[in-house]
């Protein structure tokens, strides 16, 4: 039996409190904040790239399954260890190993945690722009695995366009390097390549991400709207305008309600839906666009546009935002919040179809999501001790996502596909599609120990039975 | 080859694309040698299958075949040794779709940079790839080689806003990853690995890119240092400013004013803006561009190195500019050499181009520049006289592992005969 004998092996090298292998602690690492679950066989704790190396040099000779695991926030079941095996839990490979001002550069380990990294730059009045909801909590390192978007990569763009270099430990256990401080290097870009692989090309431990500068002025807006038609052709209207907001974020009727009962963030109880909408940069270019959103929106059908007169209203604005999905936890037994993205024209058409779901299958739908980006939403309420309910959710889900792919739209955008929709991968991605994409993981992953049974749709029979075999949860943030 | 093995082939591609689609004539393949090697014969496919058919029939008898655009960046590359197939994307140059209000566009690999911008300008939009032969240049061939000009400092690279591809492996599998969207992560990133793959990997037919609304104005402000030093902690000042500008771009002396080092920052928004962006960067301002002579201005950046013999790509971390710098103006002075360097230096991207040496000054010059490095840094030889392609090493190092690169080759193209021989490994 290999395990025991890994286990020996690492405690000599990890030390022994590295090391959990009994049943009761295993079963902590068994979920992540949304599907799946499976049971590790180990979970293991290194400190330094050397213990990487040795653990997955040692999962290797035995071919045992390894899993990588940030803090466990995403939802798609990317660090649920499908195959069992060893869980590498990255939290005692927290430091930053470097700011480098001049540069504008910082190197992490990859448990660093997110908002952690911005708060120890603040002095420099620089930051890290991937902002996923998680922020608090995820890890550099799991962003660049999901490669993690946020309500500011509107304007900044995801995880992949902050990250110039990585330290890479391969599958085999061969320890190399891609890119580097440097914008571009010579050859294949797999630095860029390696974001959002979701675990299954190798383990970054160390990470090299771009800075920026904090902006001199931000304002941030409230829009307000009888119908959800009127805010969603606000954000096209918006886009005519040429403004690019840092964030552009729509919550409806439904979520407004919720997350003022819960908040009081002064949201208005009878509206349709709202925008909120944030602008970064120079003060002069800051108010000529608030100006410019005001009438646009005004123009929209908006019946008021309120503006955040401080940083503490600004900050209980987005307190609503960002705990939506918590909000919305107090008013179902279980929700379930999928991640789709449809061309910023489709959103209004989207939102009617999304609707028509909620109607048919008669479960309430809140809709609460990134409109600049076309990144939806939608959470689905539903009771998930009624498995007639929880099959309907799958359906519902399912309809929705196919929606979403007939407009020009995705599966995901930033929560990943990882257990929970590797079956959908179908409705986008052709067979010779995903086999071209089998055979790169191939190259890189040749025996699959990295990451096993993710992303890549499992062959288990007909589309209804494989759906039907993820179950959803109740899910505590989304992204 | 036998003439007949030569007709064999000639006919079984005319069988795939059509008689008309196909060259074999020496003479009228003379426009397609590179490095002074011709093909066998061109042949320019109409649709995705004719493409898979012909990578299918050149893999199975392992055919090299070099994928084109406009021909404007072959030149960059190892010499071919063997170059049996010229497939010319030309006639993918369809605008699968354009959703102004979403900004986001579909084009045929064939699509020259050109006919994209002039669509996009009557929308007030912009595809960031501000390069010289724009009306030749496809974006395919600009994925090829991740073109990029001065708008690279703020918009990033086709890395940063390329969405969606459709391509052929090198053995005739048809494929595609991303989307249109602007925000998608199922699947593998594969536009990464294609971006900047010189055509090593698979043949792009289309891809999907994110656009940007062009700015209300724009102005340039440029600034002349007597010494780079001077003119680096210029750029450091606006780089820790609030000022978030278009283009951050250095110019060598011999690149724009004759004796200083000139730094160019292209601003754009609103007059009130452009009024901001004047009162900063206030006294270091020798010349304000505006409309025609901003145009003029950047036109002419573009056409930068056009001529020279030697010219390179440099990729650095930004705070090496000064230490790279100068080593290539010191090497040029001492070499005789005329020396113009110019490019996105706040990025860590710049250019080079050298003329008026013989080879041992290049062969120096090349050497001073790479030991001039940080480890993480990469120099190009992106163009020099053939024979000087067996004394240099034109592509030089690269802080990325290898092994890794080739396991992405060993996926695409198993055989490596797309553009075999040029690449770096």
């Amino acid at each position: 039996m290999s395990i025991p004998t890994i286990a020996k092996r690492l405690r000599k090298t990890l030390g022994r409190d590295a090391v959990l292998d009994r049943p009761e602690d295993l079963m902590l690492y068994e979920y992540d904040g949304g599907l799946a679950k499976g049971t590790p066989d180990l979970v293991v704790f290194p400190q330094t790239t050397e213990h990487v190396v040795e653990i997955v040099r040692c999962a290797n000779e035995f071919k045992v399954p390894i899993v990588p695991r940030g803090a466990a926030t995403g939802l798609s079941g990317g660090c649920v260890p499908a195959k069992g095996g060893i869980v590498i839990a990255f939290a005692h490979m927290n430091n930053v190993l470097e700011i480098d001002v001049a540069n504008r550069r910082a190197v992490v380990q990859p448990g660093v945690v997110n908002t952690e990294l911005s708060a120890a730059l603040a002095k420099y009045k620089l930051f890290f722009a991937p902002d996923p909801s998680s922020g608090r909590a995820s890890t550099i390192g799991g962003n660049v695995a999901e490669n993690s978007g946020g309500p500011h990569t509107l304007a900044y763009g995801v995880t992949v366009n902050h990250v110039t270099g990585l330290e890479v430990v391969l599958p085999s256990g061969e320890l190399v390097q891609y890119g580097g401080k440097a914008t571009d290097s010579t050859g294949y870009d797999l630095t860029g390549f390696f974001c959002g692989s979701e675990g299954m090309l190798g383990i970054a431990t160390a990470i090299t991400v771009k800075l920026m500068r904090v902006a001199e002025s931000v304002a941030t807006l409230l829009a307000i709207y009888n119908t959800v038609d009127d805010a969603a052709n606000t954000v096209t209207a918006i886009t005519g305008e040429g403004v690019t907001p840092a964030a552009l974020e729509m919550l409806d009727g439904l979520t407004l309600r919720t997350v003022e009962e819960a908040t009081h963030a002064g949201y208005p109880m009878d509206s349709g839906a709202v925008l909120l909408i944030e602008l970064e940069g120079l003060t002069e270019a800051v108010e000529e666009q608030a100006e410019a959103i005001v009438k646009v929106c005004t123009r929209n059908g908006a019946r008021e546009v309120r503006r955040a007169k401080d940083e503490a209203e600004r900050a209980l604005l987005w307190k609503g935002r960002k705990t939506a999905f918590g909000a919305i936890g107090r008013i179902t037994p279980s929700y379930y919040s999928q991640d789709c993205v449809v061309p910023r024209t489709k959103i209004a058409e989207v939102l009617r179809l999304i609707d028509g779901v909620s109607k048919k299958y008669g479960h309430r739908i809140a809709n609460i999501f990134h409109a600049g980006d076309g990144n939806l939403h939608p959470a689905i309420f539903f009771d998930l001790r009624d498995p007639e309910q929880t099959h309907r959710t799958h359906e519902m889900s399912r309809e929705i996502l196919s929606h979403c792919v007939s407009l020009g739209g995705t599966i995901t955008g930033e929560h990943g596909v990882g257990i929970e929709k590797q079956e959908l991968m179908a409705l986008m991605f052709s067979e010779n599609d995903l086999a071209v994409m089998h055979r790169l993981h191939d190259a890189y992953n040749p025996d699959g120990i990295m990451n096993p049974a993710k992303v890549f749709p499992i062959r288990r029979g007909c589309g209804e039975a494989m759906v039907s075999s993820v179950k959803p949860a109740l899910v505590e943030a989304a992204k | 080859m036998t003439t007949a093995a030569a007709s064999t082939r000639s006919s079984d591609l005319a069988a795939i694309v059509g008689d008309q689609h196909v060259i074999e004539a020496a003479a009228n393949l003379d426009a397609f040698a590179i490095d002074g090697v011709k093909p066998a014969i061109a042949v320019t496919p109409g649709s995705v299958d004719e493409v898979a058919a012909i990578l299918s029939y050149a893999y199975e008898r392992d055919l090299v075949v070099v994928p084109a655009g406009g021909f404007v960046h072959q030149e960059i590359g190892r010499k071919p040794h063997q170059f049996d197939i010229l497939l010319r994307m030309e006639r993918f140059n369809a605008i699968e779709h354009y959703d102004p209000g979403d900004l986001t566009i579909g084009v045929g690999a064939g699509a020259t940079i050109g006919e994209i911008e002039a669509m996009l300008r009557d929308q007030g939009q912009l595809l960031p790839v501000d390069i010289a032969h724009s009306d030749r240049i496809t974006i395919g061939g600009a994925m090829s080689v991740a073109a990029h000009g001065p708008l690279k400092h703020f918009y990033g690279g086709l890395r940063e806003y390329c969405l969606g591809v459709r391509y052929v492996t090198a053995d005739g599998k048809i494929a595609k990853a991303g989307a249109r969207v602007v925000k998608n992560v199922a699947g593998f990133d594969v536009m990464k690995l294609l971006i900047g793959s010189y055509g090593t990997l698979a043949v792009v037919t289309s891809a999907s890119f994110k656009l940007f609304p062009t700015p209300a104005a724009t102005k340039t402000f440029v600034c002349q240092f007597a010494r780079i030093e001077e003119a680096i902690s210029f750029r450091d000042s606006v780089v820790d400013s609030p000022l978030t500008p278009m283009c951050i771009e250095v110019f060598s002396p011999r690149a724009c004013r004759e004796d200083s080092w000139t730094i160019a920052v292209r601003a754009g928004g609103s007059e009130r803006v452009l009024a901001r962006y004047a009162r900063d960067l206030g006294a270091s301002v020798t010349a304000t561009l505006d409309s025609f002579d901003e145009q003029e201005f950047w036109g002419k950046a573009q056409l930068l190195g056009q001529e020279s013999p030697v010219t390179l790509s440099v990729s650095i971390p930004p705070a090496s500019a000064t230490a790279v710098l100068s080593a290539a103006q010191r090497a040029a002075d001492e070499h005789h050499l005329d020396f113009a360097a110019w490019g996105r230096v706040a990025v860590g991207s710049l250019l080079f181009a050298f003329a008026s040496g013989m080879s041992e000054d290049y062969i120096a010059i090349v050497k001073v520049i790479r030991q001039s490095l940080p480890p993480d840094g990469s120099a190009v030889v992106t163009r020099c006289p053939v024979a000087l392609k067996n004394e240099v090493d034109v592509w030089g190092t690269t802080p990325t592992h290898l092994d890794s690169m080739a396991a992405a080759r060993r996926a695409l193209s198993p055989k490596d005969n797309l553009n075999r021989g040029r690449f770096l490994f």
